[in-house]
């Protein structure tokens, strides 16, 4: 049996690493919290005499905003002075006077005194630590689940009794880890009084799922204390395959991998660089990028404007579309449109999962479509672009989507720094050249 | 429920829902800042204020925002604390504690413009969206009409 591949298995999935990313920024807040609470808990309260208030005025440069100080001067239970400042709120500070009294705690070990109890820093710690405890437990909940299901796995593997389970159904999960949707099959077997139990597989990849289909039969490990626990074995029920690469092979592959990752970064850098030397050395370019910063706000309001129009356009078409092609999608379908739009929205990472679970009834539908370049150059030719209407919503969805491609890069180039907008525009000229010569040559 | 017969009902009506109400936000916002310069051409009266605080915001690839903090007693002995923005060469030019000129409206004090107060940004605000939502609610209304047009001609037929 595959051991390690069965446990492997099992950490598929969100719980574990969403837990314990949870717990451990939990207990990294709640520890922050913690300690701020014991100095003021350790820091005895003395009363204090305002010395001095004084404001720092606001300049350009590294004072951005006025300050305002107070000074203060508190006796020690030793009979020592300690003398300390502190940037209070405009209206606090006012409230002051010099020789007005004002609770001080002095935190004796630091030879420091501490930010009043209704002060930013206090507040700040206040919030962090209710954060902190809400992520400690949040994380415990999240990560019960998988850990359990670790230990289950461990005992079945120590002790578990062999038996072989008729697959009901294969079914598509809402997981996915680096876009890739993961499934699960569900099962049904006989323990040794021939009890009938169900059970459900651990998360499996869609190669793995794709080896079994309902109604076939596979072995499982089943508890004999607990026969309703069980584990689809599966690919693991043999022991691994010696010939499969091994832990340097699959380093070395990962390895290349970030080579080239290295080195399409190491183009991109080189990329701006050399856009960069074009814009210092072209004095026309320079004069555009001034005149883009001085007519910043119209360029914005006409990119901006693009962008919402080939928005409005090609949402209006696209649901155009699913209302006239469209089939229903069931309940996974909309947690996997779900999940795919906010991947979609995440920036870059090396590496992420996702599970979405929408509750309660759900609605929804689907529609694709493709056409090629000569078939839309056909359309224009035969007339049919005006008279069909499949192919009007098809030129409304190509509208938009280009007015929302100029509107964003149009947005972003006059945003940018000169490097960038040089090469933003050489994006744009290309993409446009590309597309025109694949539509010419259809 | 949305069906394929009325659907340009419903994506036209809420085109023409959310246009609408950022257009009339947007002239609300129009309409007030005219209000005010109207009323201060008429009717304003000056004041000495006091700087309290200045600070300035710049975020990435946009201009930097000033703003002051001040404080001025109009002709009713009412003290009014209030922040404006303005350009940067008044920012430079105040400093804490010292004056600044408040002209404000005499029936009411607290409507008022500080010198230098930039009224661009209210004027832009206000232009986008009413701009835009003026857009999106008349895209609406349009595809509202012919949807109903069409319905009236299907009815027709049957």
């Amino acid at each position: 049996m595959d051991r390690a591949g069965l446990l492997k298995g099992a950490l598929r999935g969100v719980g574990l690493p969403a837990g314990a990313i949870m717990l451990v920024a939990g207990v990294v807040f709640s520890f922050g919290a913690a300690e701020t609470g014991l100095q003021y808990r350790d820091a005895p309260e003395l009363r204090g005499v305002v010395t001095e208030k004084r404001l720092v005025r606001a300049d350009r440069d590294r004072n951005r905003s006025t300050r305002f100080i107070a000074r203060y001067r508190a006796t020690l239970p030793d009979g020592g002075t300690v003398e300390a400042e502190t940037s209070l709120p405009r209206k606090a500070w006012e409230a002051r006077a010099v020789g007005d009294e004002i609770p001080v705690r002095y935190l004796a070990s630091e030879r420091r005194t501490l930010p009043e109890t209704g002060s930013a820093e206090f507040e700040g710690s206040v919030i962090m630590g209710g954060l902190g405890a809400i992520l400690f437990v949040a994380g415990l909940l999240v990560a019960r689940g998988p850990v359990r299901r670790l230990f289950d796995l461990t005992r079945l593997i120590g002790g578990g009794r062999p038996a072989t389970a008729t697959v009901e159904s294969v079914f598509e999960t809402s997981t996915s880890v680096k876009r890739m949707i993961y499934w699960r099959l569900r099962y049904r077997y006989r323990d040794a009084v021939g009890r009938v139990h169900e059970g459900e597989s651990d998360l499996l990849t869609p190669g793995e799922a794709g080896e079994w289909e309902a109604g076939a039969t596979g072995p499982i490990l089943y508890d004999p204390s607990r026969p309703s626990r069980s584990a689809w074995l599966g690919r693991h029920a043999v022991a691994p395959d010696p010939a499969a690469p091994g832990l340097v092979a699959r380093m070395g592959s990962a390895l290349m991998r970030l080579t080239r990752w290295t080195v399409n970064i190491v183009l991109v850098l080189a990329a701006i660089f050399v856009a960069g030397v074009i814009g210092e050395l072209t004095p026309a370019l320079k004069e555009l990028d001034a005149w883009m910063t001085g007519q910043r706000a119209p360029l914005l309001y006409a990119t901006g404007g693009a962008t919402l129009l080939g928005l409005f356009v090609m949402l209006g078409a696209l649901i155009s579309m699913i209302m006239q092609r469209g089939t229903p999608l069931d309940h996974t379908g909309v947690e996997n449109v779900s999940r795919s739009v906010r991947d979609a929205q995440m920036g870059p990472r090396i590496w992420r999962t996702s599970t979405y679970r929408v509750f309660g009834a759900t609605g929804g539908a689907s529609a694709d479509d493709e056409f090629s370049f000569a078939e839309l150059k056909g359309a224009f030719r035969s007339g049919a672009i005006r008279r069909e209407g499949l192919w009007r919503t098809r030129l409304g969805v190509l509208c938009g989507a280009a007015l929302m491609f100029f509107g964003i890069f149009g947005m972003a180039i006059v945003l940018s720094p000169l490097a960038l907008k040089v090469l933003l525009a050489a994006a744009v000229v290309y993409a446009v050249l590309r597309t025109t010569w694949g539509f010419i040559r259809a | 429920m949305i069906t394929q017969k009325n659907f340009w009902f419903f994506f036209g009506g809420t085109w023409f829902g959310v246009g609408a109400v950022f257009a009339v936000i947007g002239a609300a916002l129009l309409w007030q800042q005219w209000t005010l310069s109207g009323q201060l051409a008429r009717d304003g009266a000056t004041a000495q204020g006091v700087v309290l605080a200045k600070s300035m915001r710049s975020r990435k690839n946009q201009e930097p925002t000033f703003r002051v903090e001040y404080r001025y007693t109009a002709a009713d002995g009412a003290a009014n604390e209030a922040e404006a923005e303005v350009d940067g060469k008044t920012w430079d030019s105040l400093t804490e504690g010292g004056a600044l000129t408040v002209t404000y409206a005499r029936g009411q004090p607290r409507a008022h413009r500080v010198a230098g107060q930039s009224t661009s940004a209210n004027l832009v605000v206000g232009s986008v969206f009413a701009g835009l939502g003026g857009l999106l609610a008349i895209s609406g209304a349009v595809i509202l009409w012919r949807a109903r047009r069409q319905r009236a001609g299907d009815a027709g037929k049957d």
